[in-house]
């Protein structure tokens, strides 16, 4: 008996070690929040909000519609800005539309919350010099048919720029009009595609979601060619029924501010790991002072795959 | 030219007759067991010349023939003392006793090896008996857990047995168990060290000043020398622990001969008492246990040869058995160290003592599952994952004494390591289908790693004491070879006899990198080499401080330290250390770190009440291009604050009490502080920075008491421990969950609450 009372004894005490409280964190004064990446020759339209404690429990914590917008073109005040509610966004009064080469300064205020500002100066655009198509040129090792693109572009000498590739595809949307939506699979051995922390660029079997990455700097001023395979049935030609009109895939080659190309990064890989409680943290990039979200302009060059 | 040619005469003269010199030699060991003392002091009192004994307790001294005072002490010894004429060389073994049995012939006082007169900085000797005084967690004694109570060392969490020196990772420490590496030094993950106490004999961690003897890890060597076997008679020790038994026998191959062994053994019993219990509850047989194995020989095979051969055997097994009615399942993790090393010291004559030695080192972790038709024998499913590494090691050492003014040790080493880590293999056997065996993600390595060493002990002046050396590496993997030389300089000053300041020099590479998790210790940390992608962990240190020594009852050190460590890893933002499908080192980042500070050390070692003292100021940072936007942020363990406190005091011959109080400045750990929306509209936590907030601060309180009692033919002891005596909750770690109204809150998980726990034990 008195042994047997000393191993429960024993069973009890290690098995109780382990406690959880409740403890109390410093909490983070909400900021506000900026989110716009805006396209050259556009209208600028930002989003404007704000942030929350991670203990909050409202509802709907992030939505502001009063907000004080302002933007200056290359250091002078150039428009103000005001919100759309069906677009839930910041739009210029003026109608200002984003150029090239101009540096942008955008400011957020509103009563309680600290001053907020980014800026940004729109990469000059890049063309796509030409796109070419082999047909079935590989089959993968399920057996889908292949075809090969490819994609040659001149760099721009002057300036470092990074790039987002997409793969777009006609569809229906909500079974009215046809909106282009980005191919889900983009595969490549190409070296100078940014593969974050998967460095081995020979496995063609592996897909990038929706789009991929790359800085100049293995070809900076130089011709650049990029060869990739999509899915033979992604690039068929699409056929409205309701007025036979055909549709084609389209490439979007998006030169894009070094601050955009950051947070393109870090933002994947927080959706891609933000489930795994064995991930380590990741920090979603920001150029925004005082606050949080981004604020970037980019040109964009687009062509139709034949 | 005439002046040149006396000079010459004269200096041949010298080297021949008129300054004949003599060399007096031998070994220092413990009178009533018959270890050799290592790092005993040996001084001609009145030459003003000394030196110390070796790893084996050999020393050797050479002077110029005179009468000579000479006078051998050892911290906790009797100190010998006796004249001699030294017109002859001369071949002495001493014998020293415990203070306690004072011989009145030969003992004048207690004088003993000071801290300021070592040209050593930044090391610490934590004596075997203090260790096991300490008060014991779950009733055992932890070497690693003493090892953090000294200041500049940091323990990785509540109850863990991993060690961070000066800002350094736990991949950074070189830990030798009779000078062969150790790699996972924890068991039942980290809450308890695989060394044994009633094994060990030294304990010495080096935190900087290397010298050059010492390469392969950036931040510390943890040195610990097992014991050699009693030659004088057959003892023992046993205990009965909480968690664990262990027993311990050494005594001589034969009496009166001087060769001796010494086997040791410790296993928990937590699986056998609990289960009845968990066979109840679960249906299954599943338990946990650990158990390691110490032994040495030790052989004298000459008077000036000597072998020794030691080894370690532990493993850490976690078991479930099920079965049903138509299958058995087995499953297991395992994991644990093999060590085994055999030497050879030879005495060529009375001032070159050499040691050939070569040495295996293993560390596995499996974990695998296994399904079997209770039917049909020959159909079956396993699935097992596996990992460790290897390594084969020779090498020869030459301690050269020349003169007492210089101590000159040197060696050379191959080491050939495997590495394995993390393979998936599936081996499947089913009726009508055809039989498997796959291996996935494999990339076994294999590499050669030398190092060559040189170092003096030079006595330039009365005051002044260097200690230059250089440690050359090269390491060779595939067809990819690096190399490293490394200079080491430390000097000490004597400002007085009993003070002294000091000033150090190291630089230190690595070629091996820990994949580990946040620090908890988990048997799937992986060692891996230096890659074409991953280069060598490199540092430099530089370290400066005074040592006083008071009436030779106090040791005071102060020290300031600056470490510059680069190529050092860590696992990229988004990383998992559980997805074995990505290669290893696509996961990680490479970058640099910093840690600078001040220690204050105090200890006092003899007396009714002995124990240490131990304040640590400092900065530990990293930096790393692809973590926090490649901006500065806090290492995890950066602890502006540390505070230690150990202390032993006799009561009277029956009772001992001990306490040790530790305080420290909570973990740097990353939280999300807010959440936003991005571009698209989704949510998004915020975390702003890297290790942006600071845990609660570590304090804890142990007691122990213990009573000891005298018998016939052995002593016996009730050893009665509590660990965290006020019962803080110490944070382990914080997680964002939600509390009992199921509203998001911040979570703090602690470990261990109040833990009392009795041992009783026997010496014989």
């Amino acid at each position: 008996m008195k042994k047997i009372t000393i191993v429960i004894a024993t069973l009890i005490l290690l098995s109780s070690c382990e406690k959880t409280i409740t403890v109390e964190v410093p909490a983070a004064t909400p900021k506000l929040v900026m989110n716009g990446l805006v396209n050259a020759n556009s209208i600028f339209e930002v989003k404007i909000s704000k942030s929350e404690t991670v203990l909050s429990t409202n509802s709907n914590p992030f939505k502001i519609s009063n907000a004080t917008v302002l933007l200056y073109e290359n250091g002078i005040y150039k428009d103000s800005f005001l919100f759309n509610a069906s677009k839930n966004s910041y739009v210029a009064r003026a109608g200002t539309t984003v150029a090239t080469g101009k540096k942008y300064l955008l400011t957020a205020s509103l009563n309680g919350y600290t001053k907020i500002e980014a800026e940004t100066t729109t990469p000059s655009s890049v063309t796509i010099q030409s796109i070419t198509r082999r047909v079935n040129a590989r089959t993968d090792a399920n057996g889908n048919k292949q075809d090969e693109l490819k994609i040659k572009f001149l760099d721009n000498p002057t300036e470092n720029n990074n790039y987002i590739f997409k793969i777009k595809k006609p569809v229906f949307n909500n079974g009215a009009t046809i909106i282009y939506d980005a191919i889900n699979c983009i595969r490549s051995v190409d070296v100078d595609i940014d593969r974050g922390s998967n460095t081995d660029p020979s496995d063609l079997n592996a897909c990038f979601s929706k789009e991929f990455i790359m800085t100049d700097k293995n070809f900076n001023g130089r011709t650049k060619e990029i060869v990739f395979y999509i899915d033979n049935y992604e690039l068929e030609i699409f056929t409205n029924p309701f007025d036979q009109k055909k549709y084609k895939a389209i490439i979007e080659m998006n030169s894009v501010t070094a601050d955009h190309y950051k947070y393109r990064k870090s933002i994947e890989t927080y959706r891609d790991n933000e489930d795994n409680p064995f991930a380590e943290p990741v920090l979603v990039y920001s150029n925004v002072k005082n606050g949080y979200g981004i604020f970037s302009s980019f040109t964009m060059a687009r062509d139709t795959i034949r | 030219m005439k002046k040149l040619i006396t000079a010459s005469v004269a200096w041949l003269l010298c080297l021949t007759a008129v300054c004949q010199k003599h060399t007096i030699s031998g070994y220092i060991s413990d009178k009533k067991t018959g270890e050799k003392l290592r790092n005993a002091s040996i001084i001609i009192i009145n030459k003003n010349a000394g030196t110390t004994s070796n790893n084996y307790g050999f020393f050797s001294i050479t002077l110029p023939a005179d009468s000579i005072d000479i006078y051998i002490s050892y911290a906790g010894y009797a100190t010998y003392e006796k004249s001699i004429l030294l017109n002859m060389d001369y071949k002495i073994d001493i014998e020293l006793d415990v203070q306690k049995n004072l011989d009145a012939v030969i003992v004048k006082s207690s004088k003993k090896p000071s801290i300021q007169n070592k040209t050593q900085m930044s090391s610490i000797d934590l004596p075997i008996e203090t260790i096991k005084s300490l008060p014991r967690f779950l009733g055992e004694v932890d070497i690693i857990k003493a090892i953090q109570l000294l200041p500049g060392v940091q323990a990785g969490g509540e109850g863990q047995s991993g060690i961070y020196v000066r800002g350094g990772g736990p991949d950074q420490n070189l830990i030798l168990l009779d000078g062969v590496p150790v790699y996972n030094v924890s068991h039942l993950f980290g809450f308890f060290s695989v060394f044994n106490a009633d094994a060990v004999k030294n304990v010495e961690l080096v935190k900087g000043g290397f010298p050059a003897r010492y390469g392969g890890r950036l931040s510390s060597v943890l040195d610990i020398q097992m014991k050699e076997g009693n030659k004088n008679g057959l003892h023992g020790e046993a205990g009965i622990g909480l968690i664990a038994s262990r027993l311990t026998l050494e005594g001589p191959f034969k009496k009166g001969k001087e060769s001796s062994f010494m086997i040791s053994g410790r296993r928990t019993y937590i699986d056998i008492l609990a289960k009845p219990i968990t066979k109840k509850q679960t249906g299954s047989d599943v338990g946990y246990y650990f158990y390691d194995l110490n032994a040495k020989a030790n052989i004298k095979l000459t008077a000036k040869d000597h072998i020794y051969i030691s080894g370690y055997t532990g493993d850490d097994k976690f078991y479930s058995k099920e079965k049903s009615t138509d299958f058995a399942n087995n499953s297991k993790i395992k994991w644990g160290n093999t060590t085994a090393v055999v030497r050879w010291n030879h005495e060529f004559s009375n001032k070159l003592f050499g040691n050939l030695s070569t040495h295996y080192s293993k560390y596995k972790f499996d974990v695998g599952t296994e399904e079997t038709s209770r039917t049909n024998n020959n159909e079956f499913f396993k699935l097992n994952y596996f990992s460790g590494i290897e390594d084969v090691n020779a090498k020869y050492d030459i301690d050269f004494l020349p003169s007492p003014n210089h101590f000159v040790k040197m060696g050379t080493g191959i080491t050939f390591h495997s590495y394995r880590p993390g393979a998936i293999q599936s081996k499947e056997n089913r009726i009508g289908s055809t039989p498997t065996d796959t291996l996935l993600k494999y990339k076994f390595l294999n590499a050669k790693e030398t190092d060559t060493y040189i170092e003096d002990d030079i006595k330039l002046s009365d005051k002044l004491k260097t200690n230059i050396g250089l440690h050359f590496t090269t390491f060779t993997i595939g067809t990819k070879t690096y190399t490293s030389l490394q200079p080491r300089v430390a000097a000490r000053y004597l400002l007085t006899k009993d003070l002294s300041v000091k000033a150090s020099y190291a630089q230190m590479n690595q070629y091996i990198h820990l994949l580990t998790n946040a620090g908890i210790g988990l048997p799937t940390d992986l060692w891996v080499p230096v890659t074409e992608r991953i280069p060598a962990q490199s540092s430099y240190q530089v370290a400066t401080g005074l040592a006083y020594n008071h009436q030779n009852k106090y040791e005071i050190s102060v020290e300031g330290y600056y470490k510059k460590m680069n190529n050092i890893i860590e696992y990229s933002e988004g990383a998992s250390y559980l997805d074995p499908t990505s290669n290893w080192e696509d996961k990680v980042v490479v970058g640099k770190g910093w840690s600078y500070g001040a220690e204050l050390f105090l200890q006092k070692k003899t007396g009714k009440t002995t124990g240490l003292i131990g304040y640590t100021l400092s900065w530990a940072n990293r930096q790393f291009a692809n973590i926090n936007f490649g901006n500065k942020f806090p290492y995890r363990y950066d602890r502006r604050h540390d505070f230690k406190m150990a202390l032993v005091h006799k009561l009277s011959k029956k009772i001992e009490l001990s306490a040790d109080f530790v305080f420290g400045t909570g973990q740097a750990i990353t939280l999300p502080v807010a959440r936003y929306q991005d571009d698209t509209g989704e949510e998004i936590q915020a975390f702003e920075k890297r290790n942006n907030y600071r845990m609660a601060p570590f304090h804890r309180l142990d007691f122990g008491i213990s009573f000891n009692k005298q018998k016939k033919n052995f002593s016996r002891s009730w050893i009665v421990s509590v660990y965290n005596v006020y019962d803080r909750r110490n944070p382990f770690y914080i997680y964002l969950g939600t509390d009992s109204n199921n509203k998001p809150a911040y979570k703090q998980v602690s470990l261990f609450p109040i833990l009392p726990s009795v041992t009783y034990q026997i010496k014989f």
